[in-house]
């Protein structure tokens, strides 16, 4: 017999897991995040979901969930009454969001975005998959401020329906008095992941971090549960003397992928070393002898699995992979699986980490260790009318009418008009252009000899819907000549800098 | 005033035809039996022991032993002596090409440089996952950073795997020595502070206490391109160098063969530095043997060197 069941309440698919001492908590998960979205209206999921959240008083208790990049979910735990009130408001927030609250909203996500967690290591998902879909994680949400009333509605009505929703219930039944109407709507596929990077395992630098980032897909599974404990294990065995530590995260990513992530943290005299005792960490998975401790591992991994089905957090996972398509094991299934994983099968799991690692490190590079460095330049340019840098110089900007290139020493960057992702444009000329594979170019004309005809050009030749309008910046915020940036400079602060410098 | 010395017979370099041990490992490498060299090796010294970073150095030096290397190694390419012995044989060869300190690199000899280097350290890599044990990958690694121009973080990592395994290893400190200074990409105050710091450890009559002359040997090279006195004409630079020289002829060296690099360093020290009653009393430690690699560095010196190895070979041995 399953201990949960697939059914329907209020039209709505279910899963129910009862329980009963009397315990109750429920939730909704829809299968939209801020990887559906363009860059442009990055946030507009979020905007929504804080809505929701407020108008059921659980704003406070939100935080940031670096991975909640497909999935939006909301949950209560109580009484009965308690839960049903909570997700019967949060769902007539969705039908009808309390767009009075827009501003207050909007502040909250500003200063979710000052205080995000994963700040030093943001720039991995951009890096593996650009500037559209998974990599718009990465990014601030830079079109917070233009997210009106209209668009915020519509993206509601057609974001969070009856079609991309599961329902949780751990208790008893079902509360009473639940109301979960939804609008109609489409179960999206998930958004496309095809990474920009050319060939793993790669590496990059992000300078005046004390952290080394390794991340990597893995097939999904109790082989990659196992290859996450083994990993910490040597992680501490690596650290041990230096008194870094490490943690890995292994973490659902689609039906089929789990995404493995190992975040070590060292002091500044420690970060050098960091990067080479991760290394060390993978290949002692990948070719090291398995002893007793990593036997205790994985019975700590069974112990950890042996929950019941009623457990919130299992049961709201297990509503991810519905949405996903992914069956989910029982209890007993899931412990006997970790169980029986094989010594083969943790090292396939490990190879596959490895051959998809991309690493962030402090201070270049990891190339000895058999790894490539990202690129930092795109690989043409677009032909059109050279603009050189004002007061002489070897930097050019190219605007052509296929898109534009900065072309300087360092070498070239490009963002074709067809591959936009976003366009930030300044009301004082200002035209900041983001490429679907991340690369950015910042079309300035007082940095650059070219006029307001260039970029009206530029203007005509761009989506409308990519662009998100801002105002004049102050004359002491305008950019120099002298602030020309070297192409290959691209990196965290060549592509994700916008904020900081709109703002000031 | 001493008159001119009758010439000395050429020194020998080759520590394996003076040393039967250092034969027998290197014969049985050459006749296919590179485990037992590598078993050899572990019965000339405790782990930790000079001797035996001399004895894996005399071997990989050893003429023909690529072929029999990639011979076991067709037969088994997880061999584990065969593998650290090829890392070892890249780790010399780039060390060749790489040449002396200064010399310039084409791009494309810097390109096969680093793949070479990439080779090895992919092989060492999992040489040191398979074997947490075994501190030769260690110490290979040492260099091999030391070549690649590490940061000082990774460095410093690799010897404290290592010395976790052997703490107080002589050849882990004398790459750490080597892989903080200035090249690869440290400073020599880190370098020399190392160096002090594994000196002032050292037990009179060890190589241990050498690491520091060894430092100064390098800085001298670099910054006076083997050609300049200067540096090793300084009162402190001195004066740490007789220090050192002192500790180390105090009581007789415990080591079998280590103490032909450290006598070499010094006589070649001494004597570029005008100090040549020193000279002549390292070079009449070190009788018809020197450590090659630091004869050969010492470039411009060299004839005047082998003027002083003459008179002091001329009044007689006596280690």
């Amino acid at each position: 017999m399953t201990a949960v069941h697939e059914t329907r309440v209020c039209g709505l698919p279910a899963l129910h897991a009862p329980r009963d001492d009397g315990g109750c908590a429920a939730g909704l998960v829809f299968r939209v995040g801020g990887a559906d979205e363009n860059l442009a209206v990055r946030g507009v999921t979020h905007l929504v979901e804080h809505l929701a959240l407020r108008a059921a008083g659980l704003e406070a208790v939100h935080r940031y969930r670096a991975l909640d990049d497909v999935v939006t979910s909301f949950s209560a735990e109580g009484s009965p009454e308690h839960v049903a009130d909570v997700l019967n408001t949060v769902c007539g927030a969705l039908r009808r969001p309390p767009l009075e609250h827009l501003e207050e909203a909007r502040d909250a996500l500003r200063a979710e975005e000052e205080a995000r967690p994963d700040a030093q290591v943001r720039a991995a998902a951009m890096m593996r998959w650009g500037a559209t879909g998974r990599g718009l994680a990465s990014y601030p949400e830079i079109g917070l401020d233009g997210l009106d009333e209209d668009l915020v509605g519509i993206w509601a009505s057609a974001a969070f329906t009856q079609a991309n929703v599961v329902l949780w219930v751990s208790g008893r039944e079902a509360p009473y008095g639940l109301d979960l109407a939804l609008p109609q709507g489409d179960l999206p596929p998930l958004p496309d992941t095809a990474p920009v990077l050319p060939r793993t395992p790669a590496w990059f630098a992000v300078p005046g971090t004390d952290v080394v980032q390794l991340t990597g897909l893995v097939p999904r599974g109790p082989a990659a549960d196992v290859l996450g404990r083994l990993l910490q294990r040597a992680l501490a065995h690596e650290l041990a003397p230096s008194g870094a530590t490490a943690q890995v995260r292994v973490e659902a990513h689609d039906a089929r992928s789990a995404l493995v992530r190992v975040l070590a943290t060292g002091t500044p005299h420690l970060r050098d070393g960091l990067a080479g005792a991760v290394v060390d960490a993978l290949a002692r998975v990948r070719w090291g002898r398995l002893g007793a401790g990593d036997r205790e591992a994985v019975t700590l991994a069974e112990h950890d699995a042996d929950r019941p089905d009623h457990d919130p957090a299992l049961l709201e996972a297990r509503a991810v992979d519905h949405l996903l398509g992914r069956p989910t094991p029982s209890r007993a299934e899931r412990v006997a699986a970790l169980h029986a994983v094989s010594a083969d099968a943790v090292r396939a799991a490990a190879e596959a980490l490895h051959d998809s690692a991309l690493v962030q490190v402090p201070t270049p590079g990891l190339d000895w260790a058999g790894l490539s460095a990202v690129p930092a330049s795109s690989s043409s340019a677009v032909e059109g009318r050279e603009h050189p840098v004002r007061g002489g110089g070897r930097t050019t900007l190219v605007i052509g009418v296929e898109g534009v290139t900065l072309r300087s020493a360092a070498g070239l960057v490009t963002v074709r008009y067809r591959d936009l992702a976003a366009m930030e444009s300044f009301a004082d000329g200002g035209r900041w252009l983001v490429g679907r594979d991340g690369f950015r170019v910042h079309v300035e004309p007082t940095v650059y000899e070219l006029g307001p005809d260039e970029v009206a050009r530029i203007d005509e030749a761009v989506d409308a819907a990519r662009v998100v309008r801002l105002p004049a910046r102050t004359a002491d915020r305008l950019p120099r000549p002298a602030e020309a940036p070297a192409a290959a400079r691209r990196g965290l602060a060549g592509r994700l800098a916008g904020r900081r410098g709109r703002r000031g | 005033m001493r008159g001119m010395a009758d010439p000395a017979p050429p020194p020998v370099t080759d520590l394996a035809t003076v040393f039967p041990d250092l034969e027998r490992i290197r014969r049985r490498a050459l006749a296919g039996d590179l485990g037992g060299a590598v078993d050899d090796i572990a019965l000339v010294g405790d782990r930790r022991s000079p001797d035996q970073g001399v004895a894996w150095d005399v071997l990989a030096r050893s003429e023909g032993l690529d072929e029999v290397v990639a011979a076991r190694l067709a037969e088994d390419p997880h061999d584990h002596a065969a593998r650290t012995l090829a890392a070892h044989r890249l780790l010399l060869a780039t060390e060749e090409a790489v040449g002396q300190p200064g010399s310039e690199l084409t791009a494309d000899r810097f390109a096969e440089v680093h793949e070479r280097l990439r080779r090895a350290e992919q092989v060492l890599l999992r040489l040191c996952a398979e074997d947490p044990g075994d501190p030769q990958p260690w110490v290979l690694r040492l260099w091999s950073a030391a070549l690649l121009g590490l940061p000082a973080g990774e460095v410093r990592r690799r010897h404290a795997r290592l010395a976790a395994l052997e703490p107080g290893h002589t050849e882990g400190r004398r790459l750490l020595v080597r892989a903080l200074a200035p090249p690869p990409g440290g400073s020599w105050d880190a370098s020399l502070a190392a160096a002090r710091e594994a000196s002032s450890a050292a037990p009179a009559g060890g190589v241990e206490a050498t690491v520091l002359a060894a430092a100064h040997l390098a800085r001298w090279r670099l910054e006076g391109s083997g050609r300049e006195r200067g540096y090793l004409k300084d009162a402190g630079v001195l004066t740490e160098l007789e220090d050192v020289a002192d500790r180390f002829r105090a009581l007789p060296c415990p080591s079998h063969f280590a103490w032909v690099r450290p006598h070499t360093e010094l006589a070649v020290l001494f004597g570029v530095a005008g100090r040549p009653d020193r000279a002549r009393a390292h070079f009449r430690a070190l009788g018809d043997l020197v450590d090659g690699p630091t004869w050969s560095a010492a470039g411009h010196h060299s004839d005047a060197l082998a003027t002083l190895r003459a008179s002091a070979l001329a009044e007689g041995a006596g280690r």
